[in-house]
């Protein structure tokens, strides 16, 4: 690679400047040549011609010799001659206007400009009664060599300016075609930035340049839609891993929920199966004893404590899904909720302000009417006790919603009817979000929750095919969203919608 | 030696003079013809004419010219003394001549000798030499002195 050493307009104008620095002198001398023998050839035409007439004259005047001075003088006044002279038989009869100075030099000039006195001579005979006298003409260079060196003056000015004209000329190219170079210099460098909204469309007259620059420019619209192309593939593949992370997340907390299911649902027929004969036998034992005995109190004790624990047990029977199969039909969700809610209100002190917006027509859905109300009595006390204080608002709502993709794989595309229930609550973190389905899982003190609400609201919606999404944030509330798929067949008793929304 | 040297000396000038003799004569061109012409005589004008390529007729004889191009001083004479113009001024008047008139300019011959053949063969024909060169020559006649040095 050569070393960088000039500027396009720096090379340019030298290469000008060379060009014209042999061109010019050529030139100059070529036209001194042609402007000297241009006038040097005028000049001795009319040296010729005057010296001819001259000579005609004398030869047919055969005056004397005063006559012959007044033709010398005619000859001097009216031609650029300044010696005149007719050497007659070896005397001399000159002009009265020759110089007092001026000595004949005795040679004759063929050329112009060919002695240091700047006097061109002519020697012509002439015809004199019988013999020949020689006619002496002397002719000054001097003004012809003047209007030479003028003309040639005015040449080297005419060259000089046209060559100040033609650097101008060149450094205006080379400066309008480097800032083109240097405007796609910059781009360029831009783009190799990965800055790619500047056009590389050039404004130039050029062709080679205006094509070179629509060049570039569809290259760059092709790094363009190439770039962007990959930013996509880029964003889509960060998605997809972020999904599939998701799903593997959600994967397991299925499997891990199911699995403690399973678990806890064995335990509990288990335990199921044992209290059976101890609520049977302590009830049979109560029958048995007399009223005064002292061990009814014991008895009503076992009995209170296994009733409770069969409850427990179908809760978590509840939970895994096996305390038996819902009666899956077409119901009136508004109604079931509007139900659920009336339910609600009576157990919840006044400080709680329950919200309720359940306007608008809502298809059916597929669900357990009794197993529907009770996971909205369970979400509603879930939001309850998350309540600082106990006291709150608690939102309730019904929407039409209709998923057309599947959102982050977390609810199926279908059309569904959304129960919403939000709370201003304390909300929760992450780790207890991946956890609050889990059987017996609580924040609350030991000994104030069983911690079998929320799997029971799990346990129910699986069996109605619903999907619950959970949304909260530490400090400002949580919102369960449960999509119940809308059912294909009309609901069995249908209802009036409820109320417009209001505050119970 | 110094006998010998100096003897070789003075004929070594006497041989030199004896040969740049011609060059100390004096050198004139004269205007010729045939011997036999019947031309005695011509003016400065008619010689000017004739050489323009003007028609010239003496003595019932149209005059035929012929330029002698032998040398370059007979050539600078012909222009300066003869035709009295520049050689281009001249070149462009007998390009007029042929172009508007259908005439041609005078032959140019590049030697003395074919000018004298010439003159031998025309009675017509004019032409001009160096005098030393036609003397010895009876076929032609020298009319007069065109110029001399």
């Amino acid at each position: 690679m050569a070393p960088l050493k000039a500027s396009i307009t720096t090379r340019i104008t030298l290469v000008v400047l060379g060009i014209h620095a042999v061109l010019l002198p050529a030139l100059y001398f070529s036209l001194g040549i042609v402007v000297s023998n241009s006038f040097a050839d005028l000049f001795i035409q009319n040296a010729r011609t005057v010296s001819r007439n001259l000579a005609e004259q004398i030869e047919s005047e055969a005056g004397d010799a005063r006559r012959v001075v007044e033709i010398l003088d005619l000859a001097m006044l009216h031609s650029e001659s300044v010696y005149a002279e007719l050497v007659d038989s070896g005397t001399s009869i000159r002009s009265s206007l020759n110089s007092p100075n001026l000595v004949w030099p005795g040679r004759e000039d063929f050329e112009f400009e060919t002695g240091t006195d700047y006097l061109y001579c002519i020697v012509l005979p002439v015809a004199r009664a019988g013999h020949v006298a020689e006619l002496r003409l002397g002719f000054d260079e001097r003004p012809t060599a003047d209007q030479i060196r003028l003309a040639m003056r005015g040449t080297f000015w005419a060259l000089a300016a046209y060559l100040g004209v033609a650097l101008t000329a060149a450094i205006i190219f080379g400066l309008r075609l480097s800032r083109t170079v240097v405007h796609l210099t910059r781009v360029a460098r831009r783009i190799a930035s990965g800055n790619y909204v500047e056009s590389l469309r050039l404004g130039t007259s050029v062709r080679e340049l205006h094509e070179l620059g629509a060049d570039l420019e569809n290259m760059r619209g092709e790094l363009v839609g190439v770039n962007e192309r990959l930013r996509a593939e880029i964003g889509e593949r960060e998605r997809s891993e972020t999904r599939r992370l998701e799903l593997e997340r959600r994967l397991q907390h299925r499997h891990r929920v199911e699995t403690v299911g399973t678990l806890a649902g064995g335990i509990a027929h288990e335990i199921n199966n044992a209290l059976l004969p101890i609520m049977l036998l302590a009830e049979s034992a109560l029958e048995d004893s007399p009223s005064d005995s002292p061990a009814r109190a014991d008895l009503e004790q076992i009995l209170s404590s296994a009733r409770r624990a069969k409850e427990i047990v179908a809760k978590v029977l509840t939970f895994s899904r096996e305390a038996g199969v819902a009666k899956l039909e077409a119901i009136d969700l508004p109604t079931v909720v509007n139900e659920a809610l009336r339910l609600f209100k009576l157990l919840v002190p006044p400080t709680v302000e329950v919200r309720s917006d359940l306007a608008g027509v809502f298809r059916p859905v597929m669900a357990d009417a009794a197993l529907a109300v009770q996971l909205v009595m369970n979400l509603c006390t879930n939001g309850y006790q998350a309540m600082p204080h106990q006291a709150g608002v608690l939102t309730v709502a019904l929407r039409n919603e209709r998923v057309r993709l599947a959102d982050e794989a977390e609810v199926p595309a279908g059309d569904y009817i959304a129960l919403v229930v939000a709370d201003n609550g304390h909300g929760m973190d992450a780790a207890t979000l991946e956890r609050i389905f889990e059987p017996f899982f609580t924040t609350r003190e030991v000994g104030s929750g069983s911690g079998l609400g929320l799997a029971v609201v799990h346990g129910i919606a699986e069996s109605f095919g619903a999907t619950i999404v959970v949304d909260s944030e530490v400090g400002h509330g949580t919102t369960f969203k449960v999509y119940f798929p809308v059912a294909k067949t009309p609901a069995t008793e249908p209802q009036p919608a409820p109320a417009a929304p209001g505050v119970l | 030696m110094v006998r010998r040297s100096r003897a070789l000396l003075l004929l070594g000038i006497g041989l030199w003079l004896g040969l740049a003799r011609p060059a100390f004569a004096e050198d004139r061109l004269v205007l010729i013809v045939n011997a036999e012409s019947r031309v005695t005589a011509l003016t400065s004008i008619d010689v000017h004419k004739l050489f323009l390529g003007l028609t010239v007729v003496v003595s019932e004889l149209r005059l035929h010219p012929f330029r002698n191009d032998a040398d370059e001083l007979m050539n600078r004479v012909f222009f300066q003394n003869i035709v009295s113009m520049s050689e281009s001024v001249y070149d462009r008047r007998m390009l007029a001549l042929t172009l508007q008139q259908g005439r041609t300019a005078p032959p140019v011959l590049h030697s003395t000798k074919e000018v004298l053949d010439a003159l031998a063969e025309d009675p017509a024909a004019v032409s001009f030499a160096w005098a030393a060169d036609v003397e010895r020559d009876p076929r032609v006649k020298a009319l007069r002195v065109l110029w001399r040095r």
